[in-house]
């Protein structure tokens, strides 16, 4: 189960609202490589994993996803504050909220609504953790040019908290992987599934 | 910086040092010198947690002093302005 903190793992103070800038943002809420998949991935993932030590890594970081899925969500709702019609109308905010108001709903920066394809679980150490490697460095990415367009350092200071993490996530996954062919049975040499047993004999 | 924020900013650190501390224990199980990094930022965590639920109310539905009030829906959402 999980427990609320009711406090945001790093603090966002945004004073100046910018609505144009918050519909990019909201990528990283429910676009392809946002917080709200990574969350998703990891936490369904870690099911049909054979080692414990990554069954943990997998519910740690997929709980830390959801912290900054709550960052991301104070960031747009702090950039969507006080707004009038007209300023709605003219940074281009006006296609979001016809159908949502001010309120958070995952969407990717483009308009499309979150979806379930934008992570797998395929049930393979291996292949899940792979993805997971592939995953942080394209949040990363993602953050990356979320950065090249943000001007205002109370944007940019929460942003770049959850840039480092991706790469020390990255870094993580590595030795979770490492973990896991560590593990490998000696005559799986051609590293078949190891969490579905038929495969072995 | 308030009384209060100054309290949260310890807790923001102390929490991030022990995020930090649990992920490389996840990989690294038996590193002793993690351990007792681990050890301390918890010690002094639970203390900046406990300060501050004393002194400017709960952080956790199941730590609230219920007198004749529900302080936790009183406090700001730490997605509010005045919440962090």
């Amino acid at each position: 189960m999980w427990n609320y903190e009711k406090r945001l793992q790093y603090p966002v103070k945004i004073t100046t609202p910018n609505p144009k800038l918050a519909m990019v943002i909201m990528s990283q809420f429910g676009g392809p490589d946002g917080e709200l998949a990574a969350s998703q991935r990891y936490l369904s993932q870690r099911y049909s994993m054979p080692y414990r030590e990554v069954s943990g890594l997998l519910t740690d970081i997929g709980t830390e996803e959801m912290a900054h899925m709550e960052i991301i969500c104070a960031i747009v709702h702090q950039l969507t504050r006080n707004l009038t019609p007209e300023e709605i109308q003219a940074s281009g905010f006006d296609k979001y909220y016809v159908d949502h108001t001010l309120g958070l709903w995952p969407q990717a920066a483009g308009g499309v609504p979150f979806t379930s394809t934008f992570f797998q679980s395929k049930g393979d150490p291996i292949t899940d953790l792979v993805e997971d490697m592939g995953a942080e460095q394209k949040a990363r990415t993602t953050y990356d040019n979320i950065l090249r367009l943000v001007k205002d350092p109370e944007v940019c200071d929460p942003i770049r908290f959850l840039r480092e993490r991706e790469i020390v996530h990255f870094q993580r996954f590595g030795e979770g992987l490492r973990i896991v062919q560590d593990n490998l049975d000696s005559k799986n040499f051609y590293a078949f599934n190891p969490a579905f047993k038929a495969d072995m004999k | 910086m308030s009384d209060r924020q100054q309290c949260m900013q310890r807790i923001y650190e102390l929490g991030f040092a022990m995020d930090e501390a649990i992920l490389f224990l996840d990989t690294h199980p038996c590193d002793t010198e993690a351990m007792e990094y681990y050890n301390q930022m918890q010690q002094k965590y639970h203390r900046a947690y406990d300060e501050y639920q004393q002194k400017f109310g709960p952080l956790n539905a199941r730590d609230v002093n219920c007198g004749n009030r529900w302080a936790w829906v009183e406090l700001p959402w730490p997605w509010e302005l005045e919440g962090c």
